[in-house]
């Protein structure tokens, strides 16, 4: 035995002390701690807690009395002394069973300086000592006294007192462990059921063993210690049919786990949930247990991050299955696996393309591989599930329904898991749980998912018993390539076992002491968050979540997670679509469904689209995303009928209205086309600019400019020029259908709108529709200069209630106004006219003229001399095709006539001359042609229409262009017929 | 004035009123009479008389149906259209030398201006379209007053 404590050193003192006195003043006691005499010296030795001598027993002190009274009769001073200490036991132990402890303790004390080693006296003098003690402090002088017996009645009371040492030195008693221990071994290992052995000693010094192992001295020897004597506890327990208490359960338990004894730690703690059905703390302890024994089997389970190479080989494959290259794939995914073998996410994928490809037993094995390298994988748990439901249905619903059950505890917001759960349950004629599983589908469904409905039927190609189906894990990787720290991974999976096993709060608490220690850990952020969504905390979840992503946003199933969580619309959507780009099919098909509903169809669909050909037939959405598909097609077909019906009917009244506006031509375009026309257009448009451009809005600047600078009379002026303009009444409708100016209106305005109709007139009369208002730049502007003008007809009417703004302003329009139709338009009307009337008569012409009359076969054996054409010519108004009519009908008279009344050759001649009138100043051009015909021809003739021959079309044409025709006498010629037209000047526009 | 209609007068005792005064003659016959007997300081033509009775137009409509092949309306409109022309012609004939202002273009006719003026030194022209101060300024340019 190792003596430690103080007190151990006093006592192995004292033990000396007692030896030297024994050994020197008086013979050792008998046994059984007789007394044998008393020592004053010793008595003045000691005194209280010094070296006592041997005490005697209670027999003896009655006997040594009565020998005392009946000696030679006075007492002797021993006698005395020996009568005074039996008095002090005598009254000592009647005080202690009264229970009168300070009296005790002063009768055994008293009797204690007189005896000091007296056993009786020490054991009544520790248990007054101990009964005085104030509960909650160590009596530390009892147990030195009752200690002593130790020494000084080894055999005696000793063996049925140090029980009471066992108990005394419990805590809060400090540094007697060593002592205590040896004290319950020693009785420990006595015989059960002798006396002064508790029956719960051997628990107590497995107890013992076990509170110093857990201290860390000696472990395995202390524990091994422990586990002996509980084992003992046990069997002497059992041999007694004694039922074991709950505690020494407890120890029992404890002492198996710290020796890694989990199965007989188990067994123990299924004894007490046999026992004790109301035991809490045995329950958590047993969780407790089987936690640990799930993070050991998790962390022999996980390896760390795949290398870059095997990483890029599933980053390739993943893009070739995107685009349907499911063989590509799958050559990538082999490639990735042979790189890095332990590689969850890689057979996860590979499972997806052997169902893909109807491999389903390999895709079984690969799923269930890619689940047992990584648990957490809820998107493989589904696949899986999903893969026993719909290709062995009824087969493999079991294995369906614990891998969906598994997905559901991971991801509990993938709602549509609990529709193949209630199918399940269901199948199984577990009508409870399909109804739960049913009800929460419904309550957290869209009104219009189809899954709503009866579940579609199962698929029947079933190929063989999947259950038989087992995969082989390669080596886990080297612990150096854990992606966590492995403190922390280990607190993250026991937050999980915690929370697997149903405490959350417990999970929660331990990935909070996590996070004080990894702050900096998205990992922590996320585990915690899941677990608070479990325990309903949505909200705080998505902070944890979006902590997470602060610290790495490329996170695909958080930023899933808060797309699918978030209220916010536009939050969510931007993480589900970034947990979209970064591969979550989940996350695409709920994008796509969210912009459905946000009315953002097209990108809807294109999201669809993209997770039909990123996603499998084993995706949890994939049947919705088919009916989706169905639905959105049906919706865009309808969409684009309808579209393109609107568009059709909104294109064809654009057109129509554009063609109403656009149909038609401008004044120039008519007069290109409808020469003939000239005449009468000359003539109204002649009038417009003699009685509108000249007569009226010359004056529109005059009055605008007096009322800008307010002279005297620029009111006159003004109301003047609004009567004239617009007369007296209201004004008309400024325009009518297809935007052209309403009749109707007063003054010079009514006038002029009434010139307008007359040219659409003559535009009729001729075939033509005019539309001087939207294809005739030169009317466009004088009409809107009018209806401008007419606008502030009434501030025209009244400039003397204007304000100085609104006369200013006034006063602009006129301006403006004026400028349209005063001199630019009078000059636009002008060279419209002239350009495409005017003809340049030169030699050239009539030569040309007259080769196409002497080529008519009825000159074609006629001998014709050139012609001869003598001035400069000059130019006239005319169209061309009119004046080569006229040019042609005479030369062809003449020549036909020349043929018939002149020598051969035929010769023609022609002579451009110009005359001046005094009087008007007109210059004419003379066309003299001369021939040598002697047939006669005067200017009746020729105008009386008694030429025939075409003859009198031309005089028709030359009056209408204000010439004339006549027939004069010519020197050396026979006549001249002579043509007179009008010469428009050089400098004309 | 001379005009078929009231517009000139009414137009430049409202517009160009400042320092002129305006008397007006409806015909080439009372416009020979007009200046004979007040002698204006300015004749100031209008060029187209539509509107005048044919009876009182000024010119030969003999000689101008023969220029236009007979037409007698083509005639009469030709001397309606030149009527300022015919009055200048019959107001020089009867003794009134002082300025005349023909209101008409002739800025696209400067041949037939310039023969004009080579016959009457005393003739200028105001556009059409002029405005007030144009006009202003041609009567007072042409009576020798300063503008």
């Amino acid at each position: 035995m190792s003596v430690l404590g103080g007190v151990s050193t006093s006592w192995f003192a004292v033990w000396l002390l007692a030896a030297v006195h024994t050994t020197t003043l008086r013979p050792p006691p008998p046994v059984g701690g007789a007394p044998n005499g008393l020592g004053g010296a010793a008595i003045e030795l000691v005194g209280e807690g010094g070296l006592p001598p041997p005490p005697l027993r209670d027999d003896e002190i009655s006997d040594t009395g009565d020998s005392g009274a009946a000696g030679e009769g006075v007492p002797t001073a021993q006698q005395r002394r020996e009568s005074e200490f039996q008095g002090h036991l005598v009254r000592g132990k009647r005080a202690e069973r009264e229970r009168r402890w300070r009296d005790a303790e002063r009768e055994f004390r008293g009797a204690l300086e007189l005896e000091p080693t007296d056993p009786e006296g020490l054991r009544g003098r520790a248990h007054a000592r101990h009964a005085r003690t104030k509960r909650g402090r160590c009596p530390r002088s009892a147990i030195e006294d009752l200690a002593l017996l130790q020494v000084y009645d080894p055999r005696g009371l000793w063996l049925t007192e140090r029980s009471h040492l066992l108990k005394w030195t419990a805590p809060p008693c400090e540094s007697y462990e060593n002592d205590r221990l040896q004290w319950a071994e020693e009785l420990s290992a006595l015989r059960p059921g002798r006396r002064g052995r508790p029956q719960d000693v051997a628990a107590l010094a497995a107890r013992l063993h076990t509170d110093l192992a857990q201290q860390g001295h000696q472990v395995a020897s202390h524990l091994s210690a422990a586990r002996k004597q509980i084992e003992r506890f046990l069997g002497e327990c059992v041999k007694a049919s004694r039922r074991v208490p709950a505690e020494h359960l407890h120890l029992a338990a404890l002492i198996y786990r710290l020796s890694g004894q989990v199965d007989k730690a188990l067994g123990i703690y299924a004894t007490l949930r046999g026992e004790y059905p109301d035991d809490v703390r045995g329950k958590k302890a047993e969780e407790e247990l089987r936690i640990q024994l799930r993070v050991a089997e998790l962390k022999a389970k996980q390896a760390g991050p795949p290398t870059p190479e095997a990483e890029a080989a599933l980053r390739r494959a993943v893009a070739f299955m995107s685009e349907g290259d499911l063989s590509a794939a799958s050559a990538q995914l082999d490639r990735a696996i042979e790189i890095f073998p332990w590689f969850p996410e890689a057979y996860y994928r590979r499972a997806d393309i052997h169902a893909r490809d109807g491999e389903f037993s390999e895709a079984i094995v690969a799923f269930q591989t890619a689940i047992a390298m990584d648990p957490y994988n809820h998107a493989a748990y589904m696949a899986l599930g999903l893969l026993y439901y719909k290709r062995f249905p009824g087969a493999s619903d079991e294995e369906a329904r614990t891998q969906l059950a598994a997905a559901l505890r991971l991801r509990p917001d993938l709602h549509t898991l609990h529709f193949y759960l209630g199918h399940l349950h269901a199948r199984a004629q577990r009508r409870e749980e399909a109804r739960q599983h049913f009800q929460k589908f419904i309550e957290r469904s869209p009104i219009d998912d189809p899954q709503l409905r009866v579940a579609r039927d199962a698929l029947r190609d079933l190929e063989r018993d999947t259950r038989e189906l087992r995969y082989k894990l390669p080596q886990p990787a080297p612990d150096e390539l854990n992606r966590l720290d492995p403190e922390l991974q280990q607190l993250i999976n026991e937050a999980y076992v915690t929370a697997e096993l149903g405490d959350l709060d417990r999970a929660r608490q331990g990935l909070q002491r996590a996070r004080e220690r990894y702050p900096e850990e998205p990992a922590v952020l996320n585990a915690l968050a899941e677990v608070v969504y479990s325990l309903g905390g949505e909200q705080e979840a998505n902070v944890f979540w979006s902590q997470s992503l602060i610290l790495d946003d490329n996170q695909m199933l958080v930023h899933e997670r808060l797309g699918l969580s978030s209220r916010d619309p536009d939050l969510a959507t931007q993480h589900l679509r970034k947990a979209a780009s970064l591969g979550s099919a989940t996350a695409r098909f709920s994008l796509s469904r969210r912009l459905w509903e946000q009315f953002s169809w097209f990108s809807a669909s294109e999201e669809l689209s993209e997770y039909l050909r990123q996603a499998g037939p084993y995706d949890l959405n994939w049947d919705r995303a088919e009916r989706f598909r169905e639905r959105i097609d049906q919706f865009f077909f309808r969409f684009y009928t309808v579209c393109g019906s609107l568009f059709g009917l909104a294109l064809a009244l654009v057109l129509w209205r554009v063609y109403r506006r656009l149909r038609g031509a401008s004044l120039a375009q008519f007069l290109r086309q409808e020469p003939k026309s000239f005449p009468e257009v000359a003539r109204t448009l002649s009038l417009i600019r003699h009685e509108i451009l000249k007569h009226n809005t010359a004056f529109l600047s005059d009055v605008g400019q007096a009322i800008a600078v307010e002279a005297e009379d620029a009111d006159t002026r003004a109301i003047l020029l609004a009567r004239r303009l617009f007369g007296d009444g209201p004004m008309a409708p400024k325009r009518g259908g297809g935007g052209r100016p309403r009749r109707g209106q007063r003054g010079i305005y009514g006038r002029f709108l009434g010139y307008i109709v007359d040219l659409e007139k003559v535009g009729r009369s001729h075939g033509v529709h005019l539309n001087l208002f939207r294809k005739d730049a030169t009317f466009r502007a004088m009409i809107r200069a009018f209806e401008a003008t007419a606008a502030h007809v009434d501030e025209l009417r009244a400039p003397y209630a204007l304000r100085s703004s609104e006369r200013l302003e006034l006063a602009r329009v006129l301006e403006r106004s004026g400028d349209v139709l005063g001199r630019r338009a009078f000059e636009q009307l002008s060279g419209t006219i002239n350009s495409l009337c005017v003809v340049d008569v030169i030699p050239r012409l009539l030569i040309s003229v007259l080769r196409r009359v002497a080529a008519e076969d009825q000159f074609g054996s006629v001998e014709i001399a050139p012609l001869r054409v003598r001035g400069r010519g000059a130019r006239i108004r005319v169209f061309r095709t009119d004046l080569e009519d006229i040019l042609a009908n005479v030369l062809r008279n003449s020549l036909r006539s020349s043929v018939l009344y002149a020598a051969t050759p035929i010769a023609l001649a022609v002579d451009l001359t110009t005359e001046v009138d005094d009087i008007t100043g007109l210059t004419t051009l003379a066309i003299r042609i001369k021939d040598q015909s002697t047939e006669r021809l005067t200017n009746e003739m020729l105008r009386g229409r008694y030429v025939e021959r075409g003859m009198g079309i031309t005089a028709d044409l030359l009056s209408r262009y204000d010439a004339s025709i006549a027939v004069e006498p010519e020197p050396h010629w026979a006549k001249a017929v002579v043509l007179r037209f009008f010469v428009v000047e050089e400098t004309s526009h | 004035m001379v005009e078929d209609g009231d517009e000139y007068l009414a137009n430049l005792s409202t517009f160009v009123s400042g320092g002129i005064s305006y008397v007006q003659a409806k015909n080439g016959r009372d416009a020979c009479r007009m200046a004979r007997d007040l002698a204006p300081d300015v004749a100031y033509l209008d060029m187209r008389f539509d509107r005048t009775p044919v009876e009182d137009l000024l010119g030969d409509i003999v000689q101008l149906t023969e220029r236009f092949n007979g037409d007698t309306a083509r005639a009469r409109r030709f001397q309606e259209d030149n009527q300022g022309l015919f009055v200048l012609r019959a107001l020089r004939e009867v003794g009134y030398a002082r300025p005349v202002v023909l209101s008409y273009d002739f800025s696209a006719e400067e041949g037939r201006f310039a023969a004009l003026s080579l016959r009457d030194p005393g003739l200028s022209y105001c556009p059409d379209y002029a405005d007030a101060r144009t006009i202003r300024a041609t009567i007072e340019r042409a009576a020798g007053r300063d503008v």
